[in-house]
């Protein structure tokens, strides 16, 4: 991956280190390799592929269970598909750093491909993007969610999912306002200015920021009760424990809400420096409420064990609308990275001057990026029928019932 | 066992099916190869207005930040009462017309930013061709303004572009030879550099240079002069020319850079 990464950054970033021109043949090769992009595309991607492999693994999980003759190949599917599902959540977590860390090197080698990639022609893609995550935060939530009703003691937290499926869905639909999009003179005309009279005011970071750190606060949460559910603390500070997380909580959103309303009352570079702030505040508390959570339930009674196995079968379907989503999702940003070359096979060095050298808008590029996704499903649930051959018990030597031992080579 | 793959299965391909049709149901932009213009000096203005406003939509890339009026001035509609830009241009540097302005603002963007904007621009040279940036001149002026642009403007500046492609094509290859000394009297070098009684003091002497520098060092120094300079001599950054790998053949190149290893 590293290797072919070299390549297809080079393409997009090729280095002046040496020389002012950039050209293949005069830079020299190590300088090739470690270009501006090289080390964050690597990352993001190793990254990424533990969301994939967990969703994967989640969404194989989901069918075996959803195949499983007894209780207790269901129990142990079950308990597969969650782990899955968490490794792929949790480094879904992760990932939007590393993104910020690559798009920052995209800005920092050419501030042009930077703008091209959030606000040129590829503006409409990131409102994609946030639909596509707002589905991954809603049917992550509901997995967890529907995979309480297994978990003895998960009634108390179950009359607070209605609520915070409402921030999920509020925050979704403000996420996916657009915004700063490109409009010819007929729809600026039609708007009265640049922005959308009603959707730019929701539209701004102030409020996208603002609405993706209460869905990952959100999203903690229904983690954190998750993870309770069947737990009784038996610490003397539980209940002072308890507080302190709640005030975390509170203090949090407090925060990242004031940054999200004084946003509008300040200048735009002062606005972006606000978000620091918020993700910080938000970062904070789950490692604090996490550390509290983790000295708190040291020794805790259990409330009856997970039952696992007794799940409805719609939370397994959910887990194959997660790992449709994810691959899709990787698709469209493989093409955004892709695509903001343009018509460049190198950029700024080496034109693409054939009649393909445009690059598709979003509609083509979704048809080609839904047939990849399919494809790969398709030759992943190949390999997983290969590999399900070795169970099947005709494949395995019979031992003669009656009769001298067969001796077996090792 | 098959109403559950079929479950599956509606399920994999709806998901499928619902970001397409998301992905297809909003605005399609594409991002097109600017496509290279031959007007004849006849050129109507009409002509060069369509030209133009198909670049700035479109190959341009004008609107990712004119478009939107946060990163760089919306051009399209009116600023501070002035009107749309070609009403502007005009009045925004003293002494200069609208066509002036406008050419400066694409080849010099740095030369005038409007307050309250950073300077981001690129020269738009490095993906327009003149003739396109005359044709987008010509669009922005109709915005409001008169369209001054004419043909004349294209044929000076495809003579302008075809001079320099020529002084260029020489340029590239202003000497055939490989003697080393020669090629350093040529190339101008020892108008700053010392090699033995030769040269001017300006620049760190050639003489044991080779003991100084490695191949790799020297080859830096030559192609690229400012990436480390000799101590000493940190107040004459900038001034060797930067340009000796496109007047240097790679065997002239290398001859030098032997030369001057061997100087110890």
């Amino acid at each position: 991956m590293f290797i072919a990464d070299s390549w297809l950054s080079y393409m997009m970033s090729p280095p002046e280190v040496v020389v002012a021109d950039p050209s293949p043949g005069v830079v020299q090769l190590w300088s090739a390799i470690n270009n501006a992009t090289w080390m964050p595309i690597n990352i993001h991607r190793i990254i990424a592929n533990v969301v994939f492999g967990g969703s994967v693994v989640a969404a194989y999980a989901a069918y075996r269970f959803l195949a499983a003759k007894t209780d207790e190949e269901r129990a142990h599917y079950d308990w597969m598909g969650y782990v899955g599902n968490f490794i792929a959540i949790g480094a879904l977590i992760i990932l939007p750093f590393a993104g910020y860390y690559l798009g920052r090197e995209i800005y920092e080698f050419n501030q042009q491909m930077g703008i091209t990639m959030m606000g040129g022609f590829m503006s409409w893609l990131w409102i994609i993007q946030a639909f596509l995550i707002g589905i991954l935060f809603l049917t992550g939530n509901y997995y967890l969610w529907v995979g309480m009703t297994r978990i003895p003691g998960a009634e108390r937290f179950l009359p607070y999912t209605k609520w915070m499926l409402v921030v999920l869905v509020i925050g979704v639909i403000v996420w996916a306002t657009p915004h700063t999009m490109i409009a010819n003179r007929a729809e600026l005309e039609a708007m009265g200015g640049s922005h959308h009279p009603f959707l730019g005011v929701l539209g701004v970071m102030s409020a996208k920021n603002t609405a993706v750190n209460l869905m990952i606060l959100t999203t903690f949460l229904s983690f954190l009760m998750y993870r309770r559910a069947n737990k009784r603390p038996v610490v003397s500070w539980a209940k002072t424990g308890t507080i302190v997380q709640a005030v975390l909580f509170a203090l949090s959103a407090g925060i990242v809400l004031f940054y999200g309303i004084y946003g509008y009352f300040v200048t735009a570079i002062v606005r972006i420096g606000f978000s620091v702030y918020q993700v910080l505040a938000v970062l904070a508390t789950i490692i604090a409420v996490m550390v509290l959570d983790v000295l708190m339930l040291r020794g805790s009674e259990s409330r009856g064990a997970i039952q696992w196995g007794n799940m409805p079968a719609r939370s397994q379907y959910a887990l194959f609308v997660l790992v449709v989503t994810f691959t899709w999702l990787m698709g469209l940003m493989g093409f955004a990275r892709s695509g903001i070359r343009q018509h460049w096979h190198v950029w700024e060095v080496m034109r693409d001057t054939s009649q393909w050298a445009a690059t598709p808008a979003l509609g083509p590029a979704a048809q080609v990026i839904s047939a990849c996704v399919l494809i790969f499903l398709v030759l992943i649930a190949f390999i997983f029928w290969l590999g399900g051959l070795v169970e099947k018990p005709q494949l395995v030597p019979e031992q003669p019932a009656v009769g001298p031992s067969v001796p077996v080579a090792n | 066992m098959w109403a559950t793959n079929l479950k599956i299965l509606g399920i994999v391909l709806g998901t499928l099916a619902l970001y397409t049709l998301i992905a297809n149901g909003i605005p399609q932009v594409e991002s097109e190869v600017p496509q290279e213009l031959s007007f004849t000096t006849e050129v109507s203005a009409a002509e060069l207005m369509a030209a133009g406003e198909e670049l700035y939509a479109g190959a341009g890339g004008c609107t990712a930040c004119h478009g939107l009026g946060t990163r760089a001035p919306n051009l399209l509609t009116d600023a501070g009462g002035q009107g749309a830009i070609g009403a502007r241009c005009g009045q925004r540097v003293e002494g200069e017309s609208c066509k002036e302005y406008l050419y400066q603002s694409m080849i010099d963007p740095g030369a005038f930013v409007v307050e309250g904007f950073q300077p981001i621009m690129p020269d738009i040279r490095r993906t327009l061709s003149e003739v396109q940036i005359w044709a987008l001149i010509a669009y922005l002026q109709s915005l409001g303004g008169e369209v001054t642009v004419t043909g004349e403007d294209l044929a000076t500046a495809q003579s302008g572009a075809e001079e320099e492609a020529t002084d260029a094509g020489a340029g590239a290859m202003i000497v055939a030879t490989t003697d080393p000394l020669e090629l350093l009297r040529e190339m101008q070098c020892l108008a700053c550099h010392m090699l033995g009684d030769e040269g001017a003091q300006v620049g760190p002497p050639l003489d044991g240079v080779g003991s100084r520098r490695t191949a790799d060092e020297l080859r830096e120094s030559i192609l690229d002069p400012n990436a480390a300079l000799a101590e000493g001599y940190e107040q004459f950054g900038g001034m060797m020319p930067t340009n000796f790998g496109q007047r240097l053949t790679a065997e002239q190149l290398e001859v030098i850079v032997s030369y001057l290893g061997s100087q110890r």
